[in-house]
């Protein structure tokens, strides 16, 4: 009875069991009248349909925004957004950047120089002096 | 690398030569010159780094190459961590107790020929380190009814003659049965409380952090923080 | 704003509707009378209110959004999807587990039954996953470690990992896929279950030990609150509406798919998350409680013997204290005095005892019920803890 415990929760891994798409909702704003929206428009004709009923888990929202740049939005589980401008692109470089924008975590884009990122203690611990036979030099 | 810097210039001079005279005689001089370049970018520092593995990564080479299969037994040199559960700790029908006892059988088998790694769990007692001296339980089961009843009476009698520890040295057993055995008079105690608290009163506020201090490094080091 | 569901118009519209009404059948018992269809009632309204004003008034808005409107909610849809759940589950039953006692207090409409539910399911297997993994672990961590994995603040995690999100207040007009819950009176506490002990009226800091508290307490076991229930904290009640969607989502699938499919998602859901237990662990006296261990499993009495050490004489020294019983060590620590040193490698003796494991695939009981398992071995079962 001497042993109390100590408050914690489990850290949630994503993809580790369960994979939930970080992307939740799409927003498409286009022009009826620009020019910079003519690819917008037949995406949103062509190929949007199709991509929304590929990606049910993604919520679409397609909104009219006059006299502005077509804008794609992404919204994302952490809360944070992402916005791309999307003026004069053909349809398909706009699907690229949908696609870009359905992979994004919706973290802040950072640099990472190492192959994996474990959470896990190295299995041989940590080299110590005091330990071991050594080696002679 | 003096002579190598010294050298680099006359490598770039003769570098046309060797452009215009290849596989010629000369070329066969110039090579090794132009071998030896700085250590400039960190990918050369790295290959320069490579080094080849300790002896003990290696499998021995002592029978054939197509000898029996073999374990190499190569403990980290880091502190033992809990999540390796000790020998002593696991059930009886654990198959890691069973391949233990079966590695030590055998190398204490082999070590009648050579001695081997493997069994430094099990090693000899004169193997162990030294033990600490620490203030540990030793039972002697010494005292009697008799030997209580007088503890008690000389501590009524004079509680600031017969302190716990003389009544303990005396005795020869621990405080903290003479604190239970025996215990003080209540006004004792009080007057105990009341010295302690006059002593506190006085310490100042750098004692006072200290032992503040001192009482919050122990929760962290029972926490684990430490 | 236009929302495309084009997935949703053709095929799993239908069937959801088709699943709608299970929920009205499953329950002919039900005296709460409440109007579940918004379209038809205001037209009426408007055409009766001229001739007779002394007619029935118009109904009160209701408190949480009609499930009528599920289908047409893009979120709801999105987070089924997400969630990867099986067609059987319709959205209204999904809308439905977004509907906290907060907002309506009304059994037939809000999720505390089906979070009843879902909370038995996650914490069996949860427990039976920790018994069978760490079996020497103490009842007090056990407890912590539960609460861990399913405890409110780690049902809260993922619930916010899945998308959901709350609304600002509950009301009719609010889209179905946000959670409907607010911070004030009347609130339900309903997935707790316990009894309220006969020394509750003496005090918080009258308790009795922990054996008596896998009987008489809660599944975490914390002792439940008599007459007067405690003021939950803002964050607290909110972790707890968060919670319950974890729960009665789960509840759901167990109702519509059945038990297999509720432990495979409790599986990828919640014990995919990580907990080092080792972290959990506060010490009081370990000295002594691995001598007491030691004596009471019939090994020699534990001795710490100094492995090495270096700079005695500086203002920075380090000492590696290993505890042998007789020639086995049992664990080691490091520390800045000896006498650290040496708590410290008693506190990883007691870790390697209390953490021992069988290994990493451990059968659970509940894998038992599955067709075709193999026989039953008995797991690992240790007699108790070191009194």
């Amino acid at each position: 009875m001497t042993v109390k415990a100590l408050r914690a929760i489990a850290d949630g891994k994503n993809g580790l069991g369960a994979f939930v798409l970080q992307c939740k909702k799409l927003d498409f704003h286009y022009c009826d009248w620009a020019g910079s929206s003519k690819g917008m428009n037949g995406f949103i004709k062509s190929l949007l349909p199709k991509f929304a009923a590929a990606h049910p888990q993604i919520e679409f929202a397609v909104s009219p925004r006059p006299g502005k740049h077509p804008v794609i939005v992404g919204h994302y589980i952490n809360g944070r957004t992402k916005p791309i401008c999307v003026r004069n692109l053909s349809p398909y470089e706009i699907l690229q950047k949908v696609e870009l924008l359905r992979d994004a975590s919706g973290e802040k884009l950072r640099r990472t120089n190492k192959a994996v990122l474990s959470t896990k203690p190295s299995v041989r611990g940590i080299w110590s002096p005091y330990h071991g036979k050594g080696m002679a030099v | 690398m003096d002579l190598r810097t010294l050298l680099q210039p006359a490598t770039q001079l003769l570098a046309p030569l060797r452009h215009l005279s290849s596989s010629s005689s000369s070329s066969s001089v110039l090579l090794p010159l132009i071998a030896t370049r700085g250590h400039k970018t960190t990918a050369r520092t790295k290959r320069s780094l490579k080094m080849a593995p300790h002896d003990s990564f290696l499998p021995s080479r002592s029978a054939a190459f197509p000898a029996a299969d073999q374990i190499i037994y190569n403990p980290p040199a880091s502190e033992a961590s809990p999540e390796h559960t000790p020998f002593l700790f696991l059930p009886r029908n654990d198959p890691r107790r069973l391949a233990i006892m079966r590695l030590r059988n055998t190398s204490q088998l082999s070590t009648s020929a050579s001695s081997s790694a493997g069994a430094d769990a099990a090693a000899g007692d004169g193997e162990l380190p030294p033990e600490m001296r620490y203030k540990r339980r030793q039972p002697k089961y010494n005292l009697t009814k008799e030997h209580i009843d007088e503890m008690r009476r000389l501590r009524a009698e004079d509680p600031l003659t017969w302190s716990v520890q003389r009544l303990a040295r005396k005795f020869e057993c621990s405080t903290v049965f003479v604190q239970m055995a025996a215990p003080a008079p209540e006004e004792h105690l009080r007057w105990l409380r009341a010295k302690m608290e006059r002593k506190k009163e006085r310490w100042g506020p750098i004692r006072t952090a200290a032992r503040e201090d001192r009482k919050r490094r122990a929760e962290m080091l029972y926490r684990g923080e430490l | 704003m236009k929302r495309i569901r084009p997935s949703r118009w053709s095929g799993q519209l239908l069937q959801a509707r088709r699943g709608a009404g299970i929920p009205a059948a499953r329950t002919p018992l039900c005296l709460a009378i409440r109007c579940q269809s918004t379209s038809s009632v205001p037209a009426s309204d408007s055409s009766t209110l001229d001739s007779s004003s002394s007619a029935s008034p118009p109904p009160p808005p209701l408190p949480a959004p009609s499930f009528d409107r599920a289908p047409q909610s893009a979120k709801l849809a999105a987070l089924h999807a997400r969630l990867s759940l099986s067609k059987k589950i319709p959205l209204q039953t999904l809308a439905r587990a977004l509907v906290t006692p907060s907002a309506d207090a009304n059994p037939n409409f809000n999720n505390a039954n089906l979070a009843y539910l879902g909370s038995t399911i996650i914490n069996f297997h949860v427990y039976e996953y920790l018994v069978c993994k760490w079996p020497r672990l103490p009842m007090a961590i056990l407890y912590e470690a539960l609460r861990a994995y399913a405890g409110d603040e780690s049902l809260q995690q993922i619930a916010r990992r899945w998308g959901v999100e709350a609304a600002a207040a509950p009301g009719e007009e609010v889209d179905p896929g946000l959670l409907q819950w607010k911070a004030g009176e009347g609130h339900v506490v309903n997935t707790r279950w316990g009894y309220i002990r006969s020394e509750a009226a003496k005090g918080k800091a009258w308790r009795r030990g922990l054996s008596s508290r896998v009987v008489l307490d809660s599944d975490f076991g914390d002792q439940v609150s008599s007459s007067d229930p405690e003021r939950l904290e803002y964050n607290a009640l909110q972790s707890e509406a968060f919670g319950s969607v974890v729960q009665a989502v789960i509840g759901a699938i167990y109702t519509h798919c059945g038990r297999d499919e509720a432990k495979a998602f409790v599986k990828s859901h919640i014990l995919s998350r990580e907990l080092d237990p080792s972290k959990l662990f506060q010490f009081k006296l370990p000295t002594r409680e691995l001598a007491m261990l030691c004596a009471r499993e019939g090994f020699e009495p534990p001795i710490a013997r100094l492995e090495s050490e270096t700079g005695r004489l500086s203002r920075t020294p380090v000492y590696v204290v290993g505890i042998y019983s007789g020639k086995e060590k049992l664990g080691e620590g490091a520390g800045a005095s000896l006498d650290v040193a040496r708590r410290k490698a008693s506190m990883a003796s007691l870790k390697a005892w209390y953490l021992y494991s069988p290994g990493n695939k451990v059968r659970v009981p509940s894998d038992m019920m599955e067709q075709g398992a193999k026989p039953w071995t008995a797991p690992h079962i240790d007699i108790g803890e070191i009194i």
